[in-house]
């Protein structure tokens, strides 16, 4: 059971507070040292839980796909859901009330970059500058430092700083009818589960015809958003709150959400794929006592959260 | 399978191509000394851990993306 239903919104239709809110909320994070597990600061903290995940393989056969533990197979969406769930719960311990925005960037694909209200000064801030390597000198997050992640490891490294080269490396945002492509798939993945599948998830993670969707919002953002420390940006979760919103609109119209029956998903030597099936808890919080298993997270209204239609 | 060598904004690539066009796995690529992770896939392109949302076509074409925007990679001259 949840205390409270939280109300993920359009970043269109925040008000000037509830951008302040969200902005200090992740600011609060950044400067949290004394809640730090794995980083300097609890922010960074999340930054260096996904590099992790892109360290460890995911199935016997892992050495030919590079599915990983969250991404590139069918635990993407429930991984990023638990993530992003649990990194909105320490916003709202610092912000009471905040709730990650969902940034529907099919709008953004038919609207001028200056008409988005997503890289306003008073939000995410604006491009990098072209000038000097395209450190984003704007906004909140101007100068903001960033963490890098060891590839093998996922271990803290270097510190740089958050960088955007706004549609340079692919022209355009993922258009509604991008969308709806992949809605038109009525099963969620399929054998062998990786980035050659075909179904939904792999239509909107990206690989299919790539990138599109959730990858192609990666390179269309550029700079921090392309690595694997790619949460650096606070941009990457409105990303992915979008992502699970469309997720859980594709899931409301499949029986027990469209997610394969537990011990289905094997790979190519029929073993289990880890951390993949239904039954199974996530890295990195599988030792935690309450953590969650996939099938516990399929259900979005379960986990406390709504979206604003 | 022998190495090749190419320079790219003053850094040295190091890379083995598999004679085997169907060989999919792991793929020896250093940039200045420092071993990348790279996996050749199935259909021929090339991924890594550190460019984790798209798959390239060549393995020269990472490793140029790797100096220009992995910040560990692109640092080491700096």
């Amino acid at each position: 059971m949840v205390d409270e239903i939280i109300i993920r919104k359009n970043v269109k239709s925040l008000s000037s507070a509830e951008k302040q809110d969200f902005v200090d909320a992740i600011k609060a994070l950044k400067v949290n040292t004394k809640d730090a597990k794995i980083a300097d600061n609890r922010y960074d903290d999340y930054v260096v839980m996904h590099a992790q995940t892109m360290a460890r393989s995911a199935g016997t056969d892992a050495n030919s796909d590079m599915r990983n533990l969250a991404h590139r197979g069918p635990i993407f969406l429930p991984w990023h859901r638990e993530y992003l769930r649990r990194f909105e719960l320490e916003l709202r311990m610092a912000v009471p009330g905040v709730a990650i925005p969902y940034w529907d960037w099919t709008w953004d694909a038919v609207h001028k970059l200056t008409d988005s209200p997503i890289w306003s000064a008073d939000f995410m801030g604006g491009d990098g500058d072209p000038d000097d390597g395209f450190i984003v000198k704007d906004g909140p997050f101007k100068d903001w430092a960033t963490q890098e992640a060891d590839q093998h490891t996922g271990k803290p490294t270097i510190k740089d700083r958050l960088r955007r080269t706004l549609g340079k490396e692919v022209s355009k945002l993922p258009t509604q009818i991008d969308v709806c492509n992949a809605f038109s798939f009525e099963f969620y993945d399929s054998p062998y589960w990786d980035v050659f599948s075909v179904g939904f998830r792999n239509a909107l993670e990206g690989w299919t015809n790539g990138p599109q969707l959730h990858n192609r919002v990666h390179a269309w953002v550029g700079g921090s958003m392309e690595v694997n420390t790619s949460p650096n940006d606070p941009v990457f979760f409105l990303n992915h709150c979008n992502v699970d919103r469309l997720w859980s609109h594709w899931q409301d119209i499949r029986s027990d959400y469209g997610y394969p029956a537990n011990g289905k998903i094997v790979d190519r030597k029929c073993n289990p794929i880890a951390g993949s099936n239904l039954d199974d808890k996530m890295f990195p919080w599988e030792k935690e006592e309450k953590s969650k298993t996939i099938g516990d997270v399929l259900d979005h209204r379960k986990l406390g959260y709504l979206y604003e239609k | 399978m022998s190495p090749k060598k190419e320079i790219y904004k003053g850094r040295e690539i190091v890379f083995e191509i598999p004679d085997d066009d169907n060989y999919v796995g792991e793929i020896r690529v250093e940039i200045d000394g420092q071993h990348l992770h790279v996996i050749r896939l199935e259909d021929g392109t090339y991924g890594a851990h550190l460019l984790p949302y798209s798959n390239y076509p060549s393995l020269l074409e990472l490793a140029k993306d790797v100096i220009d925007k992995v910040p560990q990679f692109r640092s080491a001259r700096q």
